[in-house]
């Protein structure tokens, strides 16, 4: 199932600090990775991504940098900043009542899974 | 080849790939840039990447119409090659690793959109003071368009033709009311020309035994007619000279006929809609004509001792001042006042040199004429009549909203221009301006709007009105200093330009009204001491002995409100006013020209400062009696 535009406008950047939060993660990881954990849900358009990602490092939540990797490739790796946690957990909290009134309103049915 | 640098964020890779960096921090003439990694370009890294043929287009395309910072797209190329390497390595197949990234106008659009948002601040505050610029500009020449289109829009609504409602009312009085056509007459019966004013103006005040009168007595000689006929006229009851048409061919060519006219390009002006502001001009120097002639041949009738002569040129002089005075345009009230004053100085002169030539029903006959001059009293200028000028002159500068308001024309523009006075930008004349469409909108929004220029010459006539109406030894200033002082300043004269044209020195008229008030009063203290002489073989030992059997009242002094001062010495009286000084100097005479001025002054504003000399009204003393007044 495909997100629509405007909440998925919403959604990609919680979701990519998310995962951002244990580790560092280059772009294409990220795709994958959202793909993968989301099920498909949140498979944004790789074309979008990378704007996402300037958007957010515009934004002084997370910061890129030019990484070798273990394969001798060079990658962007981004991790959260300070203001990148801080961000995250107000969005998860804001998040988290949303989906409880969503809830409430019988719109989802079941706790949104976590995401790890 | 180099290798390519590593983190982004340093130091380095920012002076390499920004595009002044290295020029700045290194300059050409030293060329020290191969000592430096080489700069590498999105191509450049596109091209030693190691993707398949297939790819590449997508990345240079996505690249390229980001249209970003050299520096931003070799960033944007190093993350997309590296993102087709792992796309490719988990895809294992190329095109389905395009098909995945989507679209490559829709992505430059996107990464330029966010790369651009990482700029620097300076280059946003840059960037948004451009845009401010811009839109500044943009609004500034849609601004401009509408005051050009407002401009060259509007035209002047001549919504009341008050020439054609003076004429009305001037041509309802019936032709034998009327003193104009017996003027006109006279001045088609001159044989010789009285003109040029400058020089007949002096007739009525020089002294006896001057060459001059070689002269006006040949032109007084051979105008006989004229006189006789100007005489007449100043017998009917109004001046009834419609204001337009303002030249009369037939005089004119006369006129320029006759040797001292000067001569000009005579303007045929029938139309009953003319400005009424531009009607004075020619009545007034036909008239001036008639009454110089008038006054002229009193003097020497006065040095002829004829009095018969004498006192029908007076009770003439004072017939025209009463229809001048009568008269719609503010000028006509000057010159009636010129003529009163002429015939007060022309009494005084009289009494003091032949006493005997008027005779005593003559000089009460006369008294009792100037005393009615205006009503009676002291004599006010109405300037009033300035407001029929003002609001005819506005509805020929400016449209007309139906309430009071309008902007300036460009036709008002035009005619600020040919009137004289420095219009901004415009400049003074009718040459033609350059960038008249660009400076005109602009000059007119640098003058005031027509309600804001009605309302401030409103409040500047109403003050002059106020102050006038104020016995002169109560002025705290001549009438209409305050707004010669306003004008003096650039702001104001530019504001209100329009009443520069319409309201020039007129406050200082009340002086002359004063001073003909003074005048006044001085001949018919003069008249009445010549009575008392006759009367009682004596002049009185005080002005009160006068009142109030040859005065209702004692005269007042205009400068001090006091009466006037009056000596009787062994050689005859002597009546004076204290002066502009207001220090009575016990009837000093000024000794010279310039105290002369200074001691009464007319018109031109001049200080007050103390002066050992007091203004001489009538000196009836034996010794004086050789010169003019």
């Amino acid at each position: 199932m495909r997100i629509e535009t405007e909440l998925m406008r919403g959604a990609g950047p919680v979701a990519v600090l998310k995962l951002l939060e244990r580790r560092a993660m280059y772009g294409y990881e990220l795709i994958e990775a959202l793909a993968q954990r989301t099920e498909g849900v949140l498979d944004m358009g790789q074309s979008t991504l990378y704007p996402l990602l300037y958007n957010l490092e515009a934004k002084g939540l997370i910061v890129g940098e030019w990484r070798e990797a273990e394969s001798g490739r060079n990658r962007k790796y981004y991790r959260l900043t300070g203001k990148g946690r801080r961000r995250l957990a107000h969005d998860t909290k804001q998040w988290s009542a949303l989906s409880t009134a969503m809830q409430a309103l019988g719109i989802t049915a079941n706790p949104s899974p976590e995401v790890r | 080849m180099n290798a390519l640098p590593g983190s982004t964020d340093s130091m380095l890779w920012r002076v390499l790939f920004t595009p002044v960096g290295p020029r700045l921090i290194v300059g050409r003439r030293l060329s020290l840039r191969r000592w430096l990694p080489r700069r590498w370009s999105a191509g450049e890294l596109i091209a030693a990447s190691t993707l398949p043929a297939e790819v590449t287009p997508l990345i240079v395309e996505v690249v390229r119409r980001t249209r970003l910072w050299r520096r931003e797209k070799v960033d944007v190329a190093r993350e997309l090659i590296a993102h087709f390497e792992d796309a490719i390595k988990g895809e294992g197949d190329p095109v389905q690793a395009l098909s995945d990234f989507g679209e490559a106008r829709q992505a430059a659009k996107l990464i330029r959109r966010a790369k651009k948002r990482n700029r620097p601040l300076i280059w946003h505050a840059w960037r948004r003071t451009l845009h401010a610029a811009a839109a500044a500009l943009c609004l500034s020449v849609a601004f401009y368009g509408v005051l050009i289109a407002r401009y060259f829009s509007g035209s002047p609504v001549i919504a009341r033709n008050y020439t054609a409602e003076v004429n009305a009312t001037i041509l309802a009085v019936p032709e034998e009311q009327r003193a104009w056509p017996l003027y006109r007459e006279a001045l088609l019966a001159l044989e010789v020309s009285p003109l040029p004013a400058s020089e007949v103006n002096q007739w009525p005040l020089l002294p006896a035994d001057v060459p001059q009168w070689v002269e006006a007595r040949r032109v007084i000689a051979a105008n006989q007619a004229s006189l006789e006929l100007i005489r007449r006229g100043a017998g009917r009851p109004q001046m009834g000279f419609p204001l337009i048409p303002q030249v009369d061919p037939e005089v004119d060519l006369h006129l320029q006929s006759l040797v001292h006219f000067p001569a000009r390009e005579i303007e045929m002006r029938e139309s009953t809609t003319g400005p009424i502001y531009n009607t004075g001009g020619m009545r007034w120097q036909y008239l001036r004509g008639a009454g110089m002639l008038i006054a002229a041949d009193a003097r020497l009738a006065l040095l002829d001792e004829d009095g018969g002569r004498l006192f029908t040129d007076l009770l003439t002089i004072i017939g025209l001042a009463d229809q001048h005075n009568g008269e719609t345009l503010f000028i006509d009230q000057i010159y009636s006042l010129h003529l009163l004053n002429t015939t007060a100085r022309l009494i005084a002169e009289a009494l003091a040199r032949s006493p005997a030539a008027l005779d005593d029903e003559q000089l009460v006959g006369l008294a009792h004429r100037l005393s009615a001059y205006a009503g009676g009293g002291p004599i006010q200028i109405r300037f009033d009549v300035q407001r029929m000028y003002f609001a005819d002159f506005l509805q020929r500068l400016y449209t007309d909203d139906g309430e009071g308001d309008g902007r300036l024309t460009s036709e008002g523009i035009e005619m600020l221009r040919s009137m004289g006075p420095d219009v901004p930008l415009m400049g003074v004349g009718d040459e033609p301006v350059r960038f008249e469409w660009l400076k005109g909108p602009l000059a007119a929004q640098l003058i005031g709007g027509r309600r804001e220029v009605s309302e401030e010459f409103e409040r500047q006539l109403s003050l002059m009105e106020r102050q006038a109406a104020e016995p002169r030894w109560l002025w705290k200033e001549i009438p209409g200093t305050t707004y010669e002082n306003q004008v003096a300043s650039p702001a104001y004269y530019r504001r209100y330009l329009p009443l520069f044209v319409m309201l020039p020195a007129i406050g200082r008229s009340a002086m002359v009204a004063e001073s003909a008030t003074q005048r006044r009063d001085a001949a018919l203290t003069a008249i009445a001491l010549e009575l008392h002489r006759r009367r009682h073989g004596r002049y009185p030992a005080r002005l009160d002995d006068l009142v109030p059997n040859f005065l209702p009242a004692l005269p007042i002094d205009r400068f001090d409100g006091q009466p006037l001062r009056y000596l009787l010495t062994d050689d005859g009286p002597l009546l004076y006013s204290v002066g502009a000084d207001r220090i009575d100097d016990g009837g000093a005479a000024p000794v010279n020209e310039e105290d002369a001025q200074r001691v009464a002054p007319y018109w031109f504003r001049i200080p007050a400062d103390p002066m050992n000399a007091d203004w001489i009204l009538w000196d009836g003393r034996r010794q004086s009696a050789t010169d003019a007044p």
